[in-house]
């Protein structure tokens, strides 16, 4: 982390805004029968990862007069499934981070929000459900608008947040899941 | 130059003789829209069409009360007969009560007139978009609730449930209408610079110390801050949102 913040550093001489996507481990295994290398694989890649993040950024953006952050939490940071513990934790976890920093760095005109997306159709999904074509449909039949996310549909917000029309959103996450987790 | 993202895409948005409607009727014509604006107050309606069309903009006004069912009739019949669709509606149109009386001091004059305009009229202006984009394909709405719609404040008991109301007519619609290719979403703004917010400050006195207090960025926003938000609602780039809401308060409800 040391070396890529002092990259950046040195390539540019500054950061402006940041978008901490990195995120691993849908395993399926339920927590009683989970490993503590998966424990550790997962929160120190989603939420250690995140915090190191921010804690290199918030500073370098803070000297440039201000910025956004935008971190990427997931439908999973509000609500759970069956077999999702650890990444459901670990994204439950990256809401309050980004609520706490929002406050600490409002004042310094650094904002932070997240992203909540619902399943998106990126290479991962799209190896599994080639693979089990009837988990795709289960999937499907929970999410109101009957198809898959974009990353496009999920990237268009992110800028929106780091540009000039989220002047005054600071601590809140937008949630992009085609209807997903509104029914109880 | 400003991208137009709304050309010739027939709009709606309600309560823009101030405040936040306004601002946003008036950054949906910039983009392009052709913008049907309603209201009560006649001459501050018109002022707006005014300026909108000084500036090369396509708008109209028709006063509308959207407590009065009859009122909602005319102004779905008017846009009907003169564009024959309706592609977006922002339903922004509320009060709330300068004097903010506890639950039980609450009157049933009070009551009614908070919960029939914000809770009501949103619903009714709903359901006449509705119909007509379920006959055209489709449309977007997107509703103004608060952060009152999930929180709660003293003396604001009718305005809360108002808006927790708009809330979850904005979830239940959206689930209702996710087929039919009707994207529906709020946007829940706190302590904007309106004219609410001005005659709130005049009965309670230091409400704006008292507010910047409470908010991370310490001050109030401005209507600007949540109209990009509504356009970008509205705009393809949130064709994955639904039933949703993005809050808009400066980390005021964090």
């Amino acid at each position: 982390m040391e070396a890529l913040f002092a990259a950046i550093g040195e390539r540019y001489g500054r950061l402006n805004d940041a978008f901490n996507n990195a995120g691993t481990g849908v395993s399926l295994r339920r927590l009683a029968n989970a490993t503590m290398e998966e424990w550790t694989a997962v929160m120190n890649t989603n939420l250690r990862g995140t915090w190191l993040c921010m804690k290199y950024e918030i500073p370098m953006i803070r000297k440039e007069g201000g910025g956004s952050i935008v971190n990427n939490s997931s439908v999973m940071g509000l609500r759970c499934n069956d077999g999702l513990s650890l990444y459901s934790a670990s994204k439950h976890a990256i809401l309050g981070l980004t609520r706490a920093a929002a406050l600490e760095v409002a004042h310094r005109k650094v904002r932070v929000n997240a992203v909540c997306p619902g399943f998106v159709e990126t290479d991962m999904a799209r190896k599994i459900f080639d693979h089990n074509p009837e988990a795709k449909n289960a999937l499907l039949a929970s999410v109101p608008l009957g198809r898959l996310a974009k990353p496009e549909g999920i990237a268009g917000a992110v800028l929106m947040l780091c540009s000039d029309a989220a002047t005054f959103m600071t601590g809140k996450e937008i949630v992009i899941a085609g209807g997903q987790g509104i029914r109880p | 130059m400003e991208e137009k993202r709304f050309t010739d895409k027939v709009v709606l948005v309600t309560g823009t003789t101030s405040g936040i409607g306004r601002t946003t009727a008036a950054a949906f014509a910039r983009e392009g829209a052709r913008v049907v604006t309603a209201a009560r107050r006649e001459k501050l309606g018109e002022s707006l069409v005014e300026e909108i069309t000084k500036t090369g903009g396509d708008a109209c006004f028709i006063k509308t009360d959207i407590r009065n069912p009859d009122d909602v009739d005319n102004l779905f019949n008017q846009i009907f007969d003169r564009y024959d669709r309706l592609d977006i509606a922002f339903n922004n149109g509320g009060i709330s009560h300068p004097h903010i009386p506890t639950v039980a001091k609450t009157t049933v004059e009070e009551w009614d007139e908070v919960i029939e305009t914000n809770a009501r009229g949103t619903w009714l202006c709903m359901k006449h978009e509705i119909n007509r984009m379920l006959k055209q394909g489709g449309g977007i709405i997107v509703n103004t609730s608060s952060i009152l719609g999930f929180t709660a404040d003293y003396g604001l008991s009718h305005y809360c449930a108002s808006k927790h109301a708009i809330l979850a007519l904005t979830r239940t619609a959206a689930l209702e209408y996710a087929s039919k290719n009707i994207r529906i979403n709020a946007v829940c703004p706190g302590h904007i610079q309106t004219e609410i917010l001005e005659r709130a400050a005049k009965y309670i006195p230091n409400m704006y110390d008292m507010v910047i207090a409470n908010t991370a960025m310490k001050r109030i926003g401005d209507t600007d801050e949540i109209s990009g938000i509504v356009l970008w609602l509205c705009s393809d780039e949130a064709s994955y949102m639904i039933g949703r809401e993005i809050s808009v308060d400066g980390g005021q409800s964090i």
